[in-house]
């Protein structure tokens, strides 16, 4: 008798044993209930409840544990099936990491770069493209865009609420203006404010203080109310921010001193449920904020005062067509102004700039098939600006813009997507149609997703890059011009990303890509003068890689590690272009988190650092021009939290932070004033119901 | 001759079949049982507030209505599903689940003398479970029901299946009349009713 003979002889006769059993008319023994599984362990054989997540007793789905977004695509969609690469920091995270501004958290994700130039200044930027300007990627609030319209920068002082009033950040990397049209051609940053899982209304008042060895003090009062009716829902956020921390140029020798980031804030969303598929929101903000205006056209710590006011109204129906559908309505409006009056002491100031934006769009996704979407959308905008360093043929004039996109999904089986969208922008300053595109093919299954995304996106040059005419008006030099024949810079990229989930406690994600900057803007000097700027004739192109994992060993234990990597495929054009030079990229940036709570979540702890490998510098800036001759060796920045609930009832919790650098006095900036990294211990205690 | 791979196969497909065959037999109510009652166990340890009303251990009162056959089968597939989990402690406490027919006088008794903690109810008592949310609310013992329409009303947990997944659905407002406070890990993955 062969092998399988005597298998099916065996199992036929332990099948006649229980048959002949029941046919006696004895009771059968119960089976056994097929016993409880998570991630490979029979859940009735652990000592601890708690060594099972309850993802894995959910039978979540990697999918399902990674959530939606709508960063990606302007519509809701899962992170896994997103056609782009994303990393979501949630309000646990963001209050364990203890970071207490916005770029400070954005550290530690991959292929971002941070930049301290001075108390609340900083310059973020993601993949290749870092350097000294901060106009390469868009920073979103609730979707509302906050880059001045007049040059596309993003002031981080200006974000309108607590770094710990924030429910999420999503950090989409690569190129998204399919989605948002001009300036998105690096990346967008989307802030969502805080709503609440627990009790409504939820509210919120947090003291905090602290000081700094290197001098200065540092600290916040803000607050927040959260009300979710079942048809009303009330957001608000105030927030009050001092940072005085290291304002001082590290070189003793220089006297010059940035002025404290100071800022009040407030900003409230009011969203009302029309019907169970409709709803509209309104949603006002405003900022004051006052920080040095050091950047790489002004050189010194003059003290730059910004207001900031900004709007949406936004009308949404669900379950349209379907259960996917989705139609938007919005109109928004973001108006910022400059104040610079201390006198400035190289030649240039943004003083007296002002910028008007006001935007109608719309946005519909309109399921065709069950396998087979389409998404439509546009907007047309007007732009007003108003500076003293811009051609007076230029300035208050009322300029119009105009962006379609169209989008087609499909789905030829449950695991797989394909995604097509392309989009035309007519832009303010630059005369032809611009367009941008994306496909993504993404194949996912219960555990695991790979996708393979292609896209070209650009940005609009600024007005002062077109339109500049700054004249000194001591000398009558015309110390800045920009030009009207400049092009889009333009990044072209393929990426493949991949997720997966090996169990329940870890998710790993790495992304490699390939992407080519082209038009590049470049900066041309003569001596004295700022003559006027051009576009690089020589695209650039590296390879990057990114790695990103959230490893939960323990209810009260989480690892989050993040790598980036760059490489440089050419050199080409070395320090003419104001971004995408490979000597000012750092070609390793790296991140290690470790956060949790502990005992009934009454402590929370968390510390972090990230590291980034030396960049160099060596370019003309500023007006009049300076050469900037800069190494910048490998730095650190470290930072942790603990905090502990001292009374339950009503809640107050009281918390220490600290934040450094490695070295001790590291500066991170090239800006000949730029002040260190700071460092600073701030205790905080704060009263909570939520 | 030799066999070929497709023929070893399928010998050994039948073969595993006819072995599997008990375990394909189980009832699949009891088996979602088991899953359920492991993440009522779960979400147990997710309660802040259990160190401060729970003794050295959990106790979970199954509770079923006399006469009603449906119900006295759910609580035994409930208990059943807990009894399962009779090794394994939630937050260093043992765990024990017991079966009470439904009467004020006995579940006030379990809860006084029995060392109960959570009042599980089985189907059949939705008139009756206003005086068990009452008696839950004043000796600050967790409700959890086997229908979502429970937590709807007035118990604060429940581990359902909907639409072929299983579900968390935490009722706020009774939770907090009835002094239990859950963690914001375990918030994010219910459903919520305020």
């Amino acid at each position: 008798m062969n092998g399988s003979v005597r298998r099916l002889a065996v199992a036929a006769a332990v099948l006649g044993v229980w048959s002949g059993g029941v046919a006696r008319g004895e009771t059968p023994a119960a089976p056994a209930a097929p016993s409880v599984q998570v991630d490979g362990r029979d859940v009735s054989k652990l000592s601890q409840i708690e060594d099972a997540t309850l993802e894995g007793l959910l039978g979540l789905s990697l999918e399902e544990q990674l959530g939606q977004t709508e960063s990606v695509s302007r519509s809701r969609e899962s992170v896994l099936r997103a056609p782009a690469t994303i990393t979501t920091i949630d309000a646990t995270q963001i209050r364990l990491s203890g970071a207490s501004t916005v770029p400070d958290v954005l550290r530690f994700v991959p292929g971002v770069t941070v930049v301290r130039n001075a108390p609340g200044n900083y310059v973020v930027s993601l993949r290749g493209t870092g350097g000294l300007a901060s106009n390469n990627v868009i920073l979103l609030v609730d979707g509302i865009p906050l880059n001045n319209p007049l040059d596309g920068t993003v002031s981080w002082d200006l974000v309108p609420l607590h770094v710990e009033d924030i429910e999420r950040i999503e950090v989409v990397r690569g190129p998204v203006s399919p989605t948002y049209g001009a300036d998105a051609y690096t990346g967008v940053i989307n802030i969502l404010t805080r709503t609440s899982i627990g009790l409504t209304p939820s509210y919120l008042v947090r003291l905090r203080g602290g000081a700094s060895p290197q001098g200065g003090s540092a600290g916040s009062l803000s607050a927040r109310f959260v009300h979710m009716g079942p048809k009303l829902e009330l957001r608000t956020f105030l927030n009050a921010v001092h940072d005085d921390v290291a304002a001082a140029p590290a070189n003793p020798a220089i006297p010059a001193t940035a002025p404290a980031g100071d800022r009040l804030a407030a900003m409230t969303v009011l969203s009302l449920k029309v019907s169970r598929t409709s709803s509209v929101s309104l949603e006002i903000g405003g900022v004051w904020s006052r920080r040095s205006g050091m950047d790489h056209l002004v050189l010194d710590s003059q003290a730059q005062t910004q207001r900031l006011l900004f709007g949406r109204a936004l009308y949404e129906l669900t379950d349209l067509g379907g259960h996917a559908g989705n139609f938007r309505l919005w109109a928004q409006s973001i108006n910022v102004e400059i104040r610079a009056p201390s006198t400035a002491e190289t030649g240039f100031t943004y003083d007296g700039a002002g910028s008007l934006r006001g935007a109608v769009g719309t946005d519909l996704v309109f399921p065709l098939s069950g396998t087979l979407s389409l998404q439509l959308g546009g907007q047309g905008s007007i732009e007003r600006i108003e500076a003293p360093f811009v051609n007076p043929n230029a300035n208050r004039a009322l300029r119009p813009a105009y962006g379609f996109y169209a989008g087609l999904k499909a789905s030829p089986s449950r695991a797989l997507d394909l995604v097509v969208t392309g989009r035309g922008d007519l832009v303010p300053i630059a005369a032809e149609l611009e367009y941008s595109y994306r496909a993504s093919a993404i194949y996912h299954r219960d555990s695991w997703g790979l996708r393979l995304t292609g896209a070209s996106a650009f940005r609009t040059p600024s007005y002062v890059e077109a339109t500049g005419r700054f004249i000194d008006p001591a000398s009558q030099l015309i110390l800045l011009e920009g030009s009207d024949h400049i092009k889009s810079p333009r990044n072209t990229s393929l990426e493949l990303g991949a997720t997966f989930s090996p169990s329940s406690r870890l998710t790993i994600s790495p992304t490699v890509y390939v992407s080519r900057l082209s038009n590049l803007m470049v900066e041309d000097f003569e001596s004295l003068v700022r003559r006027t700027f051009r576009n690089s004739t020589t695209p650039r192109t590296f390879l990057g890689g990114e790695l990103e994992a959230s490893w939960r060993i323990a209810d009260t234990l989480t690892v989050l590690p993040s790598a980036g990597i760059l490489q440089w495929l050419d050199g080409a054009g070395e320090g003419d272009a104001n971004v995408g030079v490979p000597s000012q990229n750092a070609r390793f940036t790296g991140g290690l988190r470790v956060q949790g709570v502990l005992g009934n979540d009454r402590w929370g702890y968390g510390v972090g650092a990230t590291v980034a490998s030396p960049r160099s510098y060596r370019v003309r800036s500023g007006i009049p021009p300076i050469v900037i001759a800069s190494n910048i060796p490998t730095t650190a920045f470290v930072s942790g939290v603990l905090e502990r609930q001292l009374v339950a009832a009503p809640s107050l919790w009281g918390s220490v932070r600290i934040i450094g650098s490695i070295p001790g006095n590291a500066v991170e900036s090239p800006l000949p004033l730029a002040t260190p990294m700071g460092q600073s211990a701030i205790l905080g205690i704060e009263f909570r119901r939520d | 001759m030799r066999r070929s791979a497709l023929t070893r196969y399928r010998w050994r497909n039948i073969a595993a079949s006819l072995f599997l065959w008990p375990l394909l037999a189980v009832h699949p109510a009891q088996a979602s049982k088991n899953r359920n009652a492991a993440i009522l166990a779960r979400v147990l340890s997710f309660e802040l507030s259990l160190d401060e009303r729970v003794g050295p251990s959990v106790g979970v009162a199954v509770i079923y209505k006399r006469g009603d056959p449906a119900s006295e089968a759910n609580a035994e597939e409930w208990l059943q599903g807990l009894a399962e989990l009779a090794a394994v402690r939630i937050k260093d406490r043992p765990f024990f689940a017991i079966k009470v027919v439904y009467a004020p006088d006995a579940l006030r008794a379990a809860i006084d003398q029995g060392g109960i903690d959570v009042l599980l109810v089985a189907d059949g008592l939705t008139a009756e479970s206003e005086v068990i949310a009452k008696l839950a609310r004043a000796k600050h013992v967790l409700t959890a029901g086997n229908a979502a329409s429970y937590v709807e009303r007035d118990m604060t947990l429940c581990v359902t299946e909907q639409g072929g997944n299983i579900k968390i659905i935490v009722n706020l407002n009774a939770a907090h009349l009835e002094g239990i406070r859950f963690s914001s890990s375990l918030l994010k993955l219910a459903t919520i009713i305020r």
